[in-house]
């Protein structure tokens, strides 16, 4: 092993950009965590860049009481776990029956999820408001969730992609042994498929948790909040808490970074592996 | 069972969830969407009536709605010039870098991070009074620098994109660096035994092996742009006055605060069809540079 | 062959579910009609023999407010009609803004999801009309003091539960630390401001321009009060250019803008939100805020007392010959949904809710005045104000059905035009385009 001594000027200038682009990255999520343990007399009177002279925790602890935390813990991971299985289902069968499979309505079937991509959602959602309420589903968590099972046009395409890449051979060789279509889905297509679903899933588990604007629509019972609306209750028009709302944000920030530093190596494969492989 | 029969059956049971979901949260409102269009219902009430193409001509004669439109505009924009910055942070993390993990889980931390909690995390960020950007600015020496970031109508929207880069670039340059690694090593290999410089790789080979990925952030920046919506409505309501307003936030407003749903279902079909048109124009663009 | 087969087998399905879902959410998309309010009213009459039995009922109410422990209140106090009601509970759902709910609430009136008993605003009465039951015939009706004030024709709609005074607040201390006087004019108003500017030791007023709506004071009621016409916003509609110079609007606006460019809001009144403005204020760092009575108790939480809290009524009079109003709001309005399953249930709630002894700690916890005749709010701070300060109120009320209309058409928003002012933009110039737009609303 020898030691690279000599002094390369480029590769610090490279390690130079890359701790600059760390410290934009940093930098709003420091201060958010300073602030979350801070008086609100200091947040009003101390610099804003400065420790806290001592990390008190009554914010935390308001804000996990105010804001009905746990339920919005709770809340948020069911919908996100079963949204999430379901829409992989869904997405690898409708890819599966678009690749495999010829017939009349296929184009038909692609214009619509594009068609679907381009609705300026925010605007449709009188309608969708009548159907939610004409199933029984206001005010329940079947609404948010009926909504993000539903698969979409990208999700659709990088599945495509994967398909592609498993050979029909395999179909076919599994055919002459008298598999059935439905086997030949669930015993060979899917199981390939998993690599691109866990990117899927990240991409759609992260869409879901962010997502501010369905459960605050259709769900606005206290104990059907999410770590979303808990959120916004925090930040009111008349009147809220520089402290409190840092401590909201940390506590529902917090988990999803464990998460993701936890199983970051899995995540970063599983986007070198599903995204868009030409 | 014949295979013939069967795949019909496939094809039945596997679409039928998926395109029933489909129809029924996405089509079937877009369909009233265009129903809407051509009435003066207002949201609320009982009954409505048909006016014909009367909103679709308002929308095109107020100036506001050009107004709107010109900040997504400016979104879109911005998010574009940074793309060739994207590419090449992708690249440089691609290399044999010590730490390069570090630098990507950092990269692509802000995606993950919860849209409001971003929102709220930069109001703050942003704010007069102790304000910790300004504070930063002039504890390093740049204290001509500070702004009044979310009052100020020349710098407001700015300030606002600035967060949407905040949050999506570190994905995008993630979408970047899995292209190009999926270009196989021995093409490059090739390269450096022609005697290809760096410049001349990025061109010929790093450039046709992500035009896939480039094709799909630009299409996402397309309809992020044009939608924008969350940012601007948490942090500023479309203010001072209208200065921040985008065209998404101006057609909630138009449908949800001034009562007019017909007029908003207008506006929310020419959003779709200037998104549908940018999209069909990309391609041909990408199509072309592709060849 | 099999290829055309499964074309139709789709197009058939494909039918099948257009049929399905058409059927599941409404024979609405038929002759025009946004609810299935015919089938709604059939099912209402089979059900409502079977309510009045025993049944056990919940009843759904919503509201808004910025205080939590106001919120916390009512919550727990609803909760209490059980008592006296077993079968029936009261759930309440609160919201943080009225502009969040004012959506929320517009968005389920398309579906007919409204609560069974919702809080509003008195602007908002005209839009909801149709989804409220008139109200006339409640005993407490009776007693409420402003709700025929707020009749559409000949029905009261909803009962408002407070009145209160709008007030310029300021810092006893400063005030007389800077020996300065209790302003009763425009003009002098401004020279108060200024002069706290020049001792450069305060902000003179504590804006919060970045959330709009705390420029109201000035953008919404400014011209309403110097018109002398409690129903000014009505007769503006009667005009086709009700904003031009000479107009009351401008008059009022230049009013304004005097007093924005006099630039006595501290550094950014802007990028200052409501609550940042409420903290200089209550921290001393600024003299001056102005508001509805309703700041008072979150004043008082914070300092724990009103001792150096004083106030006085907005002077927008131009000169001590006319006379000094005191522009007085009443707000939270409760109705009853249009389409609620429970009528009976729901006014007998209502009748509860307004009774003395329960409607006493609402107006105790609210710390605003009464609207019920033998009922006084127990808030001796104000008491003490309307004994110093002699006034005249002036009542604000919301612009007609015409005015509404006119005004929606053309996206009038006085509050954004307050924060367009601020950041420079000119009367003449608002007023133009104000008056064009207007005339072509108005006759198109």
């Amino acid at each position: 092993m020898t030691l690279r001594v000599r002094f390369n000027f480029s590769r610090i200038l490279l390690y130079l950009l890359f701790l600059v682009i760390t410290a934009i990255v940093l930098f709003p999520v420091a201060i958010n965590v300073f602030t979350a343990f801070k008086t609100p007399m200091e947040v009003m009177t101390s610099s804003p860049l400065s420790l806290p002279d001592e990390w008190q925790l009554s914010n935390i602890v308001t804000a996990f009481d105010k804001g009905n935390m746990s339920v919005g813990f709770k809340n948020t991971i069911i919908l996100v776990v079963i949204s999430v299985v379901v829409n992989t289902v869904l997405g690898s069968m409708t890819a599966y029956v678009l690749h495999r499979f010829d017939f009349k309505l296929r184009s038909a079937i692609f214009a619509l999820f594009f068609a679907a991509m381009v609705v300026p959602f925010y605007t449709t959602e009188v309608s969708r408001f009548q159907i939610i309420k004409s199933l029984d589903l206001y005010d329940t968590l079947g609404a948010p969730l009926l909504i993000y099972a539903g698969t979409d046009l990208l999700q659709i395409f990088i599945f495509l992609q994967f398909i592609q890449k498993i050979s029909t051979q395999l179909d076919e060789s599994a055919m002459i042994d008298g598999a059935s279509y439905f086997k030949i889905y669930f015993r060979i297509i899917f199981p390939l498929l998993l690599p691109a679903s866990a990117t899927l899933a990240i991409i759609k588990a992260v869409d879901i948790m962010n997502d501010m604007y369905i459960p605050y629509l259709y769900m606005p019972s206290k104990d059907l909040h999410t770590l979303s609306t808990a959120l916004m209750t925090f930040v009111s028009s008349r009147g809220s808490d520089w402290g409190q709302l840092a401590a909201a944000i940390l506590i529902v920030m917090l988990p999803t970074i464990i998460i993701y530093l936890s199983m970051q190596k899995v995540i970063m494969s599983g986007i070198a592996e599903g995204a868009v492989k030409g | 069972m014949s295979y013939t029969i069967q795949k019909k059956i496939v094809i039945f049971t596997f679409l039928l969830i998926p395109i029933s979901l489909l129809l029924l949260f996405l089509i079937y409102p877009t369909i009233r969407l265009f129903q809407f269009s051509l009435t003066d219902w207002n949201g609320m009430s009982k009954s409505f009536n048909y006016v014909g193409f009367d909103n679709f001509v308002q929308a095109f004669q107020t100036p506001e709605v050009w107004k709107a439109l010109s900040n997504n505009l400016l979104y879109f924009i911005v998010h574009v010039i940074f793309i060739p910055l994207e590419i090449m942070i992708a690249v440089y993390l691609n290399q044999k870098l010590r730490a390069s993990n570090f630098f990507r889980t950092i990269v692509f931390m802000p995606y993950i991070i919860n849209g409001v909690a971003v929102a709220y995390i930069f109001t703050y960020l942003y704010n007069p009074l102790n304000g910790p950007l300004n504070e930063l600015l002039s504890v390093v020496g740049l204290e001509s620098l500070t702004q009044k970031w979310l009052s100020d109508t020349d710098v407001v929207n700015y300030s606002l994109i600035a967060v949407s880069l905040w949050r999506f670039s570190g994905f995008h340059v993630i979408l970047f660096l899995a292209g190009l690694q999926s270009i196989p090593n021995d093409l490059y290999e090739a390269a450096t035994v022609d005697g290809a410089g760096a410049l001349h790789k990025f061109r010929h080979i790093s450039v046709p092996g992500i035009i896939l990925v480039i094709d799909l952030v630009l299409f996402l920046n397309i309809r992020g742009a044009l939608q924008v919506f969350d940012i601007p409505f948490l942090m500023t309501q479309g203010g001072p006055g209208t200065a921040s307003t985008t065209f998404t936030v101006y057609t909630l407003e138009t449908a949800f605060k001034f009562n007019n749903y017909g007029l908003a279902s207008a506006l929310a079909i020419i959003l779709m069809v200037i998104i549908i048109a940018m999209s069909i124009v990309q391609k041909q663009l990408i199509k072309v540079k592709g060849d | 062959m099999s290829k055309s087969a499964i074309g139709k087998g789709m197009l058939v399905l494909m039918l099948l579910l257009v049929s399905v879902f058409t059927a599941a959410c409404g024979n609405n998309a038929k002759n025009g009609n946004t609810s299935n309010n015919n089938g709604k009213t059939v099912n209402q009459q089979e059900e409502t023999p079977a309510n009045t039995s025993k049944e056990k009922v919940t009843l759904k109410m919503a509201m808004w407010d910025s205080n939590n422990d106001f919120i916390d209140f009512l919550t727990d106090k609803v909760t209490e009609f059980n008592q006296v009601n077993p079968n029936v509970t009261v759930e309440l759902e609160s919201f943080k803004g009225d502009g969040d709910y004012l959506q929320a609430m517009k968005v389920r009136a398309s579906a007919d999801s409204l609560p069974d008993i919702y809080e509003l605003k008195p602007n908002w009465l005209n839009d909801f009309k149709e989804n409220l039951t008139p109200i006339n015939d409640l005993a407490v009706t009776k007693q409420n003091q402003y709700a025929a004030t707020y009749a559409i024709d000949g029905n009261i709609y909803a009962l408002p539960s407070v009145s209160f005074p709008e007030l310029v607040y300021y810092n006893k201390s400063i005030f007389e630390e800077l020996n300065l006087e209790v302003p009763t004019t425009w003009p002098q108003f401004i020279e108060v401001l200024q002069a706290i500017k020049a001792n450069d030791k305060y902000i003179p007023y504590a804006m919060g321009g970045k959330d709009a709506w705390p420029n109201y004071p000035f953008n919404e009621f400014l011209p309403h009060s110097i018109s002398g016409d409690e129903n000014y916003l009505s007769s503006t509609a009667t005009e086709d250019e009700p904003f031009g110079e000479g107009t009351v609007f401008y008059q009022g606006y230049s009013q304004i803008a005097d007093l924005y460019n006099a630039d006595v809001m501290g550094p950014d009144p802007l990028g200052t939100s409501w609550d940042q403005a409420t903290d200089l204020f209550v921290s001393k760092q600024a003299a001056v805020i102005a508001s509805g009575l309703w700041f008072m108790p979150t004043y008082s939480s914070k300092v724990g007392n009103t001792d150096d809290l004083g106030a006085f009524p907005m002077p927008y009079r131009m000169t001590e010959s006319e006379t000094l109003k005191l522009m007085t709001f009443t707000d939270q309005f409760y109705g009853i949904n249009s389409n609620t399953k429970h009528p009976e249930e729901a006014k007998a709630f209502m009748e509860w809710f307004y009774s003395p002894e329960v409607y006493q700690t609402y107006i105790d916890t609210a710390q605003l005045n009464s609207a019920f005749e033998g009922v006084e709010a127990n808030v001796p701070w104000l008491q003490q104000f309307y004994e110093s300060n002699p006034i005249e109120p002036f009542v604000y009320i919301p612009g007609d059905a015409e005015y509404t209309r006119i005004s929606n058409a053309i996206q009038l928003d006085v509050k954004a035009l307050g924060q367009d002012m601020m950041a420079g933009k000119k009367v003449s110039d608002i007023a133009t385009e104000l008056n064009g737009k207007w005339k072509k609303a108005k006759n198109g």
